[in-house]
């Protein structure tokens, strides 16, 4: 009998192959789906390329990704709004940006972050338990938006978080137990949810490396990440998390607190090959994503992406452990011809016929 | 080399922007030319900022709170070149091309030219093609810099260098690229002088350019 998405993607995380890899494959903006004002949309332009959408239905997106209350970005509010937090955001432009943090000097002073009971309104459950019914097949992922280190430099700004951690150190520490503690009550809540895991954003790396350094990055967030993971492990979850960037110098650590699965693998960021990835850590952590959204994507040629994708099947996916996908989502720039080798590389390796 | 210019380099290294200043005056009170302590304290001590980011040893936090001293450093100390008429390691014009809006990458390129004697034209974020040519009629900078982090913007690059070509002054500048998404390669196609993978390489291109451009005028 065949595998559901789900089981698929269970497989993969326990290091097991399955008859093909699970997938996703999502379009449009970073910021998701709320902003839509980035041009023409990729998947329209496939729509109008294959004479219909009819190709939508083909595609089996193996992860249902739910965005709880605090992504921080509500665009049906004009361009500008500050969020719960207090920080100040402008999200008709790209990307969308901060335009002033919620606190402009290293201090708490009138501060408090968000009552944890407010984040969640009375209906949230009720809404976030409907939206997981619908995709009873896939593994479902539940996020709240900023991590700790995100969420750490949208309060500060992002200057103002990076210098902090050199210079003003005990007040960025407590910045960040307090995020701890409320990203924990947080967490609390999600893992009360019938989902399979909690899926954390945290772009800790840049092209060139970790962005705090190294060593500061073992010192101040590993710790108080590995709580959160430790908290969602004891809910029978599995732990997931975006980033970014280039993580390879942190990746045995990310290990060690338990991350499950490592998500974007964006191969042009420095030593962040999937392939090189995989041979050092492959049995010990589930990639998710690794074709390039920098280069292959927006610049290679059909054929080429097909290659990649054929590549990355066959040497990510050895011995379980992968997950396939783009690095981002299809950004609006991609050529129409490239979106559909992607779309078309990924349906054939999971048997589909495109018609 | 003086005691105080070790020392005032040693505190921008360590990015005290509150010891730089005293430093740089007291530096002066003892008899120091402005540009001895610019180049003996402050750039002697971002270089080494600089060579330790490119080595992996320091990271973009200590960068950004060097960079945040010398300009402490440079508020005593840049009227007193102005003055003195010192001349700078080279006039840039920077900026993220049009539909852009990142701007922290460049701030950093940016940062660290001042860092090391390059007077610096920030045109911002979002900048297009005949704004980045206007400011080289007015400015007549030695480089241009630009920055893109969407692959989508990177085509503003070219359309930024064929303008300076069309404004006929695309001869008298360098041109300089960087960005995530940019490349050895891609510097190449578009007609760029150069391109660096980082902000510390950024200065080690720029005054390499300058080089270049010396041994030109």
């Amino acid at each position: 009998m065949s595998l559901t998405s789900r089981e698929r993607v269970i497989a993969q995380i326990q290091h097991r192959e399955t008859d093909y890899l699970p997938y996703t494959i999502r379009f449009g903006s970073d910021v998701g789906e709320q902003i839509e004002a980035y041009g023409t949309d990729v998947a329209e332009r496939l729509d109008t390329c294959y004479g219909s959408p009819a190709w939508r239905n083909l595609v089996d997106n193996a992860i249902t990704r739910i965005n709880t209350h605090s992504l921080g970005v509500d665009a049906s509010t004009g361009s500008i709004f500050t969020d719960v937090y207090g920080c100040k955001w402008r999200v008709d432009r790209r990307p969308f940006h901060l335009e002033e943090p919620a606190l402009k000097t290293p201090s708490f002073k009138g501060f408090n972050l968000p009552d944890v009971d407010t984040l969640f309104n009375a209906r949230w459950k009720e809404k976030t338990l409907h939206a997981i019914k619908q995709t009873p097949d896939h593994f479902v992922a539940v996020g709240f938006g900023f991590g700790l280190w995100e969420r750490a430099w949208t309060l500060r700004g992002f200057d103002g978080a990076l210098m902090d951690a050199a210079s003003e150190p005990d007040f960025f520490e407590e910045l960040l137990d307090r995020i701890t503690e409320h990203q924990l009550a947080i967490i609390e809540r999600l893992v009360e949810l019938p989902v399979d895991g909690v899926l954390f954003s945290d772009d800790w790396g840049y092209q060139r490396g970790v962005l705090l350094g190294p060593e500061r990055w073992r010192r101040m967030m590993k710790p108080r990440l590995a709580r959160m993971y430790a908290r969602v492990h004891a809910a029978g979850k599995y732990t997931l998390s975006h980033c970014c960037g280039s993580v390879a110098d942190i990746m045995p650590d990310i290990i060690e607190i338990g991350l499950d699965v490592y998500e974007s693998v964006q191969p042009e960021a420095r030593d962040n090959s999937p392939y090189e990835l995989k041979r050092k850590y492959g049995d010990k952590i589930t990639f998710w994503g690794g074709l390039g959204s920098q280069s292959i994507i927006p610049f290679g040629r059909p054929e080429e992406i097909k290659a990649e994708v054929s590549k990355l099947c066959r040497e990510m996916g050895r011995g379980g452990g992968y997950i396939l996908s783009p690095a981002k989502p299809l950004q609006p720039e991609t050529p129409t011809e490239n979106a559909a080798a992607v779309v078309e590389a990924f349906l054939q390796q999971a048997g589909v016929t495109f018609p | 080399m003086s005691n105080v210019l070790n020392e005032l380099a040693d505190k921008l290294y360590a990015g005290d922007a509150k010891t730089v200043p005293v430093l740089v005056q007291r530096a002066l009170d003892k008899g120091l030319t402005p540009a001895e302590v610019l180049q003996g304290g402050l750039i002697t001590g971002m270089d080494r900022v600089g060579v330790d980011f490119r080595n992996g040893e320091l990271f973009v936090p200590e960068v950004l709170i060097a960079a945040r001293a010398m300009h402490a450093g440079m508020h005593v100390l840049r009227p007193l070149l102005v003055q003195s008429n010192v001349a700078s390691a080279g006039k840039v014009v920077l900026g993220t091309v049009a539909g852009d809006l990142h701007d922290i990458g460049k701030n950093l390129v940016g940062m660290m030219l001042e860092g090391s004697g390059f007077e610096t034209i920030d045109l911002g974020t979002d900048t297009p093609p005949n704004q980045f040519v206007d400011a080289v009629k007015t400015h007549q900078p030695h480089l241009v810099a630009m920055s893109a982090l969407l692959t989508t913007t990177m085509p503003g690059m070219r359309r930024t260098i064929d303008a300076l070509t069309e404004a006929g002054v695309r001869a008298k500048v360098k041109v300089m690229v960087g960005g995530a998404p940019v490349t050895e390669r891609f510097a190449q196609e578009i007609g760029a002088d150069g391109y660096a993978p980082d902000a510390a390489s950024a200065v080690e291109l720029a005054r390499a350019l300058m080089g270049k451009e010396h041994r030109r005028r």
